[in-house]
């Protein structure tokens, strides 16, 4: 199964609709270099430490005592066996079976959703954590176009809102603050709060917000000019 | 002539490196398994193999 199932297009591409978990307590195959990491030879995305580890926890749970490997359990997100077969099966046969899981578990999100919204998440907690407001707004904003369509990715794409919402509260604060500036007669102090609400948040609706406070600090300035 | 069986001996070794396409990809463990399927609402695919 490890050439003939794992490596097929449509199996590869169909497994990104599951979790996948490779069990196996044997690591005699080898291990090759992969950058500056030592993997399992036969299947390189993983080591052979974690195989080892997957068959010792998840072992025990499907199978009692000796059984015919290859084996293949499909289960429920919280691993409650589905169905299960020992001996090989095609790479059609496992899509079949997973397409069963499916119906039973319900849409989900798809893995290479899964990573991307991990890796931008991740991200845009650290850019607002490093005060990289511009880079955070753009990336929680990528996050909600991207995944616009996508309903499995509701959970997600909440969180990106929420993240977004305190920048806005924040941006909001800022016009405040710009707004007493101006009618404290600090027009500098007015147009650097604003222009920065405009750099970082361009393309958001309280940036447009910002134009408008501007031009009415703008406006202010010139009348104080005048007198 | 040596050049050559030179040439032929890297193209083998370096072969499967190249005939490798891409593979699923597979958690790193049980629980780590879990936490994902959990947050992507998905089913597990486990499998069971044997060296030999």
């Amino acid at each position: 199964m490890d050439s003939s199932v794992y490596a097929n297009k449509d199996f590869v591409a169909a497994s990104k609709r599951w979790v996948n978990v490779y069990c196996s307590k044997d690591s005699g195959h080898g291990t090759e270099k992969v950058g500056d990491r030592e993997m399992c030879k036969i299947h390189p995305g993983i080591t052979c430490e974690d195989h080892i580890s997957c068959n010792a926890s998840a072992g025990g749970k499907f199978f009692q005592g000796t059984f015919r490997a290859p084996a293949t359990v499909w289960c429920t997100p919280d691993g409650k066996e589905i169905g299960k077969q020992q001996g090989g099966m095609s790479a059609k046969q496992v899509i079949e079976k997973m397409a069963e899981a499916e119906k039973v578990v319900g849409p989900g999100l798809d893995s290479d959703s899964y990573v991307y919204l991990l890796e931008k998440l991740a991200a845009g907690e650290k850019a607002t954590a490093d005060g990289k407001v511009k880079e955070a707004v753009d990336l929680y904003a990528g996050i909600l176009k991207a995944m616009a369509k996508n309903p499995a990715a509701k959970s997600w794409t909440e969180k990106a809102q929420g993240a977004l919402d305190q920048l806005v509260e924040g941006a909001k604060g800022r016009i405040a603050d710009a707004v007493a500036a101006k009618d404290a007669g600090d027009f500098a102090k007015a147009k650097e709060l604003l222009k920065s609400v405009q750099t970082e948040f361009k393309g958001q609706p309280v940036a447009k917000d910002a134009d408008k406070a501007m031009a009415e600090v703008t406006a202010a300035e010139k009348a104080a000019g005048k007198k | 002539m040596r050049r050559l069986a030179l040439v032929a001996l890297f193209a083998v070794a370096a072969l499967p490196a190249f005939a490798r396409g891409p593979e699923c990809r597979w958690s790193k463990t049980w629980d780590e398994a879990l936490a994902e399927a959990k947050a992507r609402n998905v089913p597990i695919h486990v499998t069971f193999h044997k060296d030999g």
